[in-house]
C-alpha cells in the first residue's frame, strides 16, 4: 500500500491523532504513514504514554546543570568550612547535605575538615626541652630590661617598617607637587616649562646670559656704597685733620709765654731772687692755666662766639 | 612564662621547621616579650605575642634563606608531639592522625600553612589575623577557607581515609 503521506504531513496531525480528535480519510492516512515510517513511530511513542524508544543518556541532568548552575562540588566545596563551622544558612545547608550524600569526593572532603578541626587545635602546644626556662631566664637576667621606648618614637619606627610606606609618601610627594607646579592659579606654575627650557639650551650661553643683570647690579652696588659711605669717610677725615692742625697751632702759640716764663724763672732761681721767682711761679701757673683752656675749648664754638660777641665782653 | 613557651615553641617550630632554630628563636622571642612587657596591654597580650615571635622567625627565615641549609629537619619526621592520653593504642592513633597532619601541612605553601598556624591552631579570630597580616578582613576570610581545603585536600591524598567515620 502505498504511503499518501510524508513525514512533515504526519507532524503536523499528530497532536490531533494523540489526542484522539483525527477523523475520517487523515486519521487513515496518519495511521498508513505511521505503520510505515520508523522515525515517526519514534515519535509518536515519544509524545504519547508510550515508553520512550531510547532512554536519555544517565549524566544528560548533570552535565545540563553543569552547564547553567556550574558544578554542584565546587560550590559544595566553597560552602564546606562554614558548613563545619556550623555558620552555614538552613536552605544551602540542607542542599549541601543533599549533595554530600549523593558525592562521596565532597563527603571525604567535609570529613577531613571535621577531623582536622578536632586535630589541629591540640598542635598549639610543643614542649621545648626542660632545659629551656632556665636558658632563658639566665639570659633575661643578663640582660638588662630596655627603656620604654616613647610612643612617638615607636610610632615613627612602625611607619618606618611599614612596607606601603614608600608608595604613600610618593603619593603626598606627587601631590604637593601638582598643587604647587600644576594648579591655574599657582605662581609657579611657569617653572616646570622654563626649567625644560633650560635644560634644552646651551649652558654657556645662559650663564652669560644670567650674568649681564647680575654685573650690573653689583656695580650700580659698588656705586650706591661708594657714594654713600666712601664720600662721607673722606669728608669725615678732612674736618678731623682741619680740627687738629687749628689745635696744634693754637697750642703751639700758647706755649711761647710758658717757654719765656720758664726762661724768666730759671733766671730767678741762679741769682736766688725770692720775688723774682715767685713772680715768675705766678705767671707760669697762669699761662698754663690758660693754654690748657685753649687746647680743650672747640675752635668751631670759640669762632661762633666771636662772632656773637664781637667787643670780646665775657658772657 | 611556663604557660605560654609551649605555644611560642609551637609557633617557631611551624614557621622554621628546625627544632634547634625554633628553640633559639622561642629563646629570642621570650626575651623580647620580657624587654618589651610594659608596651602591651593585657587583652592584647597573645596576638602581641604570637606576632612578635612570627616577626622574630620570618627574620630568621631571611637570614636562613641566604645561607646554604645545615640541619633542616624535614616535617616528615616531625616534632615532639604532646601526649595526647594515657592509653597506648589511643595515643598511637592520635600521634599518627598529627603526624599525617604535619606532613599534610608540609605540602601546602607558606601563605597557606600560615594561615592554618594563626586561626586553626593558635586560635586567632580573623580580624586579629587581618591586623597581624596587614590585610583586608575579607582576603582574610577568603583566604582561610581556601587554605582549610587545600589542608583538607592535602591529608586525603596522604590517607584517603582519613575523614572516613568519627
Amino acid at each position: 500500500m502505498s504511503d499518501p503521506m510524508d513525514c512533515t504531513g504526519f507532524e503536523n496531525l499528530l497532536g490531533s491523532l494523540l489526542e484522539g480528535k483525527l477523523r475520517g480519510a487523515e486519521r487513515r492516512q496518519a495511521e498508513t504513514h505511521l505503520a510505515g515510517c520508523p522515525r515517526c513511530q519514534g515519535l509518536h511513542a515519544l509524545l504519547g504514554d508510550e515508553k520512550p524508544i531510547l532512554d536519555a543518556p544517565a549524566d544528560l541532568t548533570r552535565s545540563i546543570l553543569e552547564r547553567t548552575s556550574g558544578r554542584p562540588c565546587r560550590s559544595a566545596a566553597e560552602q564546606s568550612c562554614d558548613f563545619v563551622d556550623g555558620k552555614l544558612e538552613e536552605t544551602d545547608r540542607q542542599l549541601l547535605e543533599l549533595h554530600l550524600a549523593a558525592c562521596a569526593e565532597c563527603g571525604a572532603l567535609v570529613g577531613a575538615l571535621r577531623h582536622l578541626a578536632v586535630d589541629l587545635p591540640p598542635l598549639a602546644h610543643l614542649q621545648p626541652d626542660p632545659r629551656f626556662v632556665g636558658d632563658v631566664v639566665a639570659a633575661t637576667v643578663a640582660r638588662p630590661a630596655a627603656r620604654p621606648r616613647t610612643r612617638g618614637l615607636e610610632t615613627w619606627s612602625r611607619l618606618l617598617v611599614r612596607p606601603r610606606l614608600s608608595w604613600e609618601v610618593a603619593y603626598v610627594g606627587a601631590m604637593l607637587l601638582w598643587v604647587v607646579f600644576g594648579v591655574s592659579g599657582s605662581t609657579l606654575r611657569a617653572v616646570p616649562a622654563r626649567t625644560l627650557q633650560l635644560l634644552g639650551s646651551n649652558p654657556v650661553e645662559v650663564v652669560a646670559e644670567a650674568s649681564v643683570p647680575i654685573a650690573r647690579s653689583v656695580a650700580d652696588l659698588g656705586q650706591q656704597a661708594w657714594e654713600t659711605t666712601g664720600a662721607k669717610g673722606i669728608g669725615s677725615a678732612r674736618q678731623l685733620g682741619t680740627v687738629v692742625s687749628e689745635r696744634y697751632r693754637r697750642a703751639e702759640v700758647a706755649t711761647r709765654p710758658l717757654r719765656r716764663h720758664g726762661t724768666e724763672l730759671g733766671e730767678a732761681m741762679a741769682e736766688l731772687s725770692l720775688d723774682g721767682g715767685a713772680e715768675a711761679l705766678k705767671n707760669l701757673g697762669g699761662e698754663l692755666k690758660s693754654l690748657l683752656k685753649q687746647v680743650t675749648s672747640d675752635p668751631d664754638a670759640e669762632s661762633e662766639q666771636k662772632t656773637s660777641n664781637p667787643e670780646g665782653r665775657r658772657s | 612564662m611556663r604557660r605560654f613557651q609551649s605555644r611560642i615553641y609551637a609557633v617557631a617550630v611551624h614557621y622554621v621547621r628546625d627544632a634547634d632554630e625554633a628553640r633559639d628563636l622561642a629563646q629570642e622571642a621570650f626575651i623580647r616579650i620580657y624587654q618589651r612587657l610594659e608596651d602591651v596591654r593585657a587583652d592584647r597580650f597573645i596576638p602581641w605575642m604570637l606576632r612578635l615571635t612570627r616577626n622574630l622567625c620570618i627574620d630568621r627565615l631571611r637570614r636562613i634563606k641566604a645561607r646554604p641549609p645545615a640541619s633542616d629537619v624535614p616535617l616528615e619526621q616531625g616534632p615532639p608531639l604532646p601526649a595526647p592520653g594515657t592509653d597506648p593504642e589511643q595515643s598511637w592513633i592520635a600521634d599518627s592522625r598529627r603526624q599525617l597532619v604535619y606532613r599534610a601541612l608540609d605540602r601546602l605553601s607558606d601563605k597557606n600553612r600560615e594561615m592554618i598556624l594563626l586561626k586553626e591552631i593558635q586560635g586567632l579570630n580573623l580580624q586579629q589575623i587581618a591586623e597581624m597580616l596587614d590585610a583586608p578582613l575579607g582576603t582574610i576570610k577568603s583566604r582561610s577557607n581556601r587554605a582549610r581545603l587545600e589542608l583538607a585536600k592535602a591529608v586525603l591524598a596522604l590517607d584517603p581515609s582519613y575523614g572516613v567515620g568519627g
